[in-house]
């Protein structure tokens, strides 16, 4: 199971599903800032003022790491920010599923599903998966910077 | 980390370069329309041929006058949170639509508040109330809520 993790067509693989995912997940954020900023503020965790910077400029993070991880580019920034993103989601999460918030999750769509255990549990395989590509051994079909 | 920056760059120089071009841009600092003012700004807020398309957020001096005349407060906190004190008269946020006709029609105006500052559930609850399903005409938010109300020192039970 651990070598299978480490092989690196099974890491080629990983990023090109999380890779979907995260461009996946920014189209929608991109076209309709206004409702993801609605999404945001709802999780009650960061000062109203700043919400609309978040919902600006997340998407288009989602974008280009998505983007980075599919084509090879910069891997390990694709990854390490992936992962930064991931730990953020599943705080966000973490604390609206505590605190009993019925929101929105805002991953995808603006109405898509509701937080909870299984939103959770999604983002910390996904968080698996963006910590299996930042820490592996051998670099497969990377464009830039070249596998050596 | 050097790849990761470069990454961030891109990504902030798209973003904002891309909401200051588009139509829809939004603007960089959110800020919360409340609407403020005197007995005029009142009495028109009030009046039967004014139409809402959202939600209108009032400030304290109209959320009073509103309460002077009768408008139905609506406390869009939890039962728990209810009983431990809120504005003298508003009534618990309902559970569905039937329980709010005891008290008024879908057109008199209704005010939903909660515990101020950064709690947005008096905001959903006015969304939903003016939503299809309720289908309230004109629905206010008090954005002060509770905290600022009894700062006033204006009744609470």
């Amino acid at each position: 199971m651990v070598s299978l993790l480490k092989n690196s067509w099974v890491i080629f693989a990983l990023r090109i599903i999380l890779g979907i995912v995260f461009l996946y997940a920014s189209f929608e954020k991109i076209r309709n800032p206004g409702s993801f900023a609605g999404n945001i503020q709802n999780y009650q965790m960061l000062p109203y003022g700043i919400t609309n910077l978040f919902s600006i400029v997340l998407p288009w993070v989602e974008l280009y790491v998505g983007s980075c991880l599919i084509l090879g580019v910069f891997v390990d920034g694709a990854a390490l920010l992936s992962t930064g993103m991931m730990v953020m989601f599943i705080i966000a999460l973490g604390q609206a599923v505590a605190r009993g918030l019925d929101i929105d999750c805002g991953c995808f769509k603006p109405e898509g599903s509701t937080v909870g255990l299984d939103t959770l549990a999604r983002d910390i395989v996904w968080l698996a998966m963006s910590v299996l590509i930042w820490r592996r051994e051998e670099k497969t079909m990377e464009l830039f910077p070249k596998s050596v | 980390m050097g790849q990761s920056a470069i990454i961030l760059a891109v990504s902030f120089l798209f973003s904002f370069g891309f909401n200051a071009v588009r139509n829809d841009g939004l603007p960089l600092i959110a800020s919360k329309h409340i609407i403020e003012g005197g007995q005029s700004a009142v009495d028109s807020l009030l009046a039967q041929t004014t139409l809402l398309f959202q939600p209108v957020m009032i400030d304290l001096a109209i959320a009073k006058a509103f309460y002077d005349r009768g408008v139905l407060f609506i406390d869009a906190r939890d039962d728990k949170e209810f009983r431990e004190g809120h504005i003298a008269g508003s009534k618990l946020a309902p559970a569905y639509p039937g329980e709010i006709l005891q008290w008024v029609t879908e057109d008199d105006p209704v005010v939903a508040y909660c515990g101020g500052g950064e709690c947005d559930l008096s905001m959903n609850l006015a969304n939903e109330l003016m939503g299809e399903d309720w289908g309230f005409a004109r629905v206010f938010v008090f954005d002060g809520g509770l905290p600022q109300w009894i700062e006033a020192g204006y009744p609470v039970e």
